[in-house]
């Protein structure tokens, strides 16, 4: 995050303070799509992605005179989403996933993209299923920074703890999914 | 943001002694990073309509807390709201079941009772009898249960005036009648005896087989018959003696009588079956006082013994 970017941050959140709700449109149309790719990782289905991420701007704005300008909306956002997309999964699987990836546990969801064959498809069924076996702090780390395109400053906002810890929490998933590839080809081949 | 040259910056800091080897970890490392880049490459594309319409969507639910933003004061008329609505069910509720509950009336043994219902007419129940209504008597219909027995003088009136009583039905419009039905008189007989009037009797199993009763006839029904029928004259003497404190049987079995006067005196007689033995007995007593004199005539006739007991009788052969 350069500091243009940080200077406009800051002053879109002294505006929410104001109550100024021409700051939370702009807010809304700039982080919409990404919130939802961010939640549909986690649920599943656009639909209830789209309705989590609606919730997370509502509760934004409902606590919009206790943000601190100097803290990151966005960080905000993020963990918010995921926090309400953990709490969609509880309360709408059968099953227990233990707070995972749901969807990257659905076995029976197969990636839907046209250019990719057979034996593509089971690779990145398989590291979709890699990374939903992560640690879940590892998992969160990862998955802010390899998809969401957030930085370590920002990671560690979303996470709470210093940018030296995500660094290590994504160095050890990536080491873990490494082994996970390792023992998988060894097994097979 | 080039997140590789970031990886290699804290690695190489933290992997100084062996940089080889450190090396070739990291170049695994950079390509699960790249093997991992199009897994979601499923993700749905959100359109600019779908975010706009997402917006709009926010903003009715801003709407839905005040012009200053504040949610908590609506919310809580919305608490409020439903508090009071959930109040308001559970008064209905009550208030439906108290309606739908119906009326009982019963008397102690010992001791008869007179009751007007909400029509108008009026009901002289005898010792341990039990009558239930529903609260809307007198609006939808005019329906009774009995068990024991009663006298009915029941005022004219549009609905038609039902009695329900261990299987049977009568059913009058004006008139005065008396119906003793006790489910533990043999064949939980049921028996009418009409004073004025016009009743209709049945039994709940045929009621397309009614007996018409006319005044000064009576009519009788039990478990075992499929429809009613006419008493003959004579046959009954004195039906309806109970209501002047007389005690009047004719050719009843002892078992009857004995629970008659169990009731009107609020005593227990105990017999066994070989005491009873389908003996049948006709007698009248003109208000009497105590059950003790009727008992020890019974047993001085029929050559039965009889014991007192703490509460009662015991009578056996």
């Amino acid at each position: 995050m350069d500091q243009n970017d940080k200077e406009a941050e800051y002053g879109l959140c002294k505006r929410l303070i104001g109550s100024d709700k021409r700051a939370l449109d702009e807010l809304f149309r700039d982080m919409f799509p990404k919130l939802v790719g961010y939640a549909w990782k986690y649920t599943g289905q656009k639909e209830s992605a789209s309705d989590v991420v609606q919730e997370a701007f509502i509760k934004l704005w409902k606590i919009r005179e206790d943000l601190n300008p100097n803290e990151s909306v966005k960080a905000y956002l993020y963990s918010t989403v995921r926090n309400l997309s953990l709490n969609h999964i509880r309360d709408n699987s059968r099953v227990q996933t233990g707070l995972k990836l749901a969807y990257l546990n659905k076995e029976a969801v197969q990636p839907e993209v046209e250019h990719w064959d057979e034996t593509k498809k089971q690779k990145m069924k398989l590291i979709k299923k890699w990374i939903s076996e992560l640690p879940e702090r590892q998992q969160e780390a990862f998955m802010l920074s390899r998809f969401e395109g957030l930085d370590h400053e920002e990671i560690s906002l979303v996470m709470n703890v210093s940018p030296r810890t995500v660094n290590n929490h994504i160095m050890q998933a990536l080491k873990n999914l490494t082994e996970q590839r390792d023992r998988h080809f060894s097994n097979n081949f | 943001m080039n997140k590789k040259s970031q990886i290699s910056r804290n690695t190489d800091a933290s992997k100084k002694p062996s940089q080889e080897a450190a090396n070739i970890e990291q170049d695994k490392l950079n390509k699960m990073w790249d093997e991992t880049a199009e897994i979601f490459d499923d993700a749905p594309v959100i359109t600019q309509q779908e975010t706009e319409d997402a917006l709009k969507k926010v903003h009715v639910k801003f709407e839905q807390f005040d012009d200053t933003g504040k949610a908590e004061p609506d919310n809580r008329n919305i608490k409020t709201y439903l508090r009071l609505l959930a109040a308001a069910v559970v008064l209905f509720g009550i208030l439906f079941g108290y309606l739908l509950m119906p009326k009982y009336v019963s008397v102690p043994f010992g001791e008869t009772a007179y009751l007007t219902l909400p029509d108008g007419s009026e009901i002289h129940l005898n010792s341990g009898s039990e009558i239930r209504y529903s609260r809307f008597f007198g609006t939808i219909s005019r329906k009774i249960n009995l068990e024991g027995e009663a006298f009915f003088s029941v005022v004219p009136h549009d609905l038609l005036f039902s009695v329900h009583a261990n299987g049977s039905v009568t059913e009058v419009t004006g008139t005065s009648f008396n119906l003793r039905s006790w489910s533990n008189d043999p064949g939980r007989q049921t028996l009418v005896t009409l004073e004025s009037g016009e009743v209709v009797f049945y039994s709940e199993k045929e009621p397309e087989n009614p007996v018409r009763l006319s005044a000064g006839q009576s009519a009788k029904w039990n478990m075992q018959m499929s429809a009613p029928t006419l008493v003959e004259k004579g046959a009954e003497m004195y039906p309806i003696a109970w209501m002047n404190r007389n005690l009047s049987f004719t050719n009843q079995p002892l078992t009857v009588i004995f629970n008659e006067i169990e009731r009107k005196f609020n005593i227990k007689i105990e017999f066994d079956a070989a005491a009873e033995a389908g003996d049948t007995l006709t007698t009248f007593y003109s208000q009497p006082e105590s059950a003790e004199d009727i008992l020890t005539d019974i047993c001085m006739v029929k050559g039965l013994n009889l014991t007192r007991t703490a509460n009662g009788f015991r009578i056996s052969r």
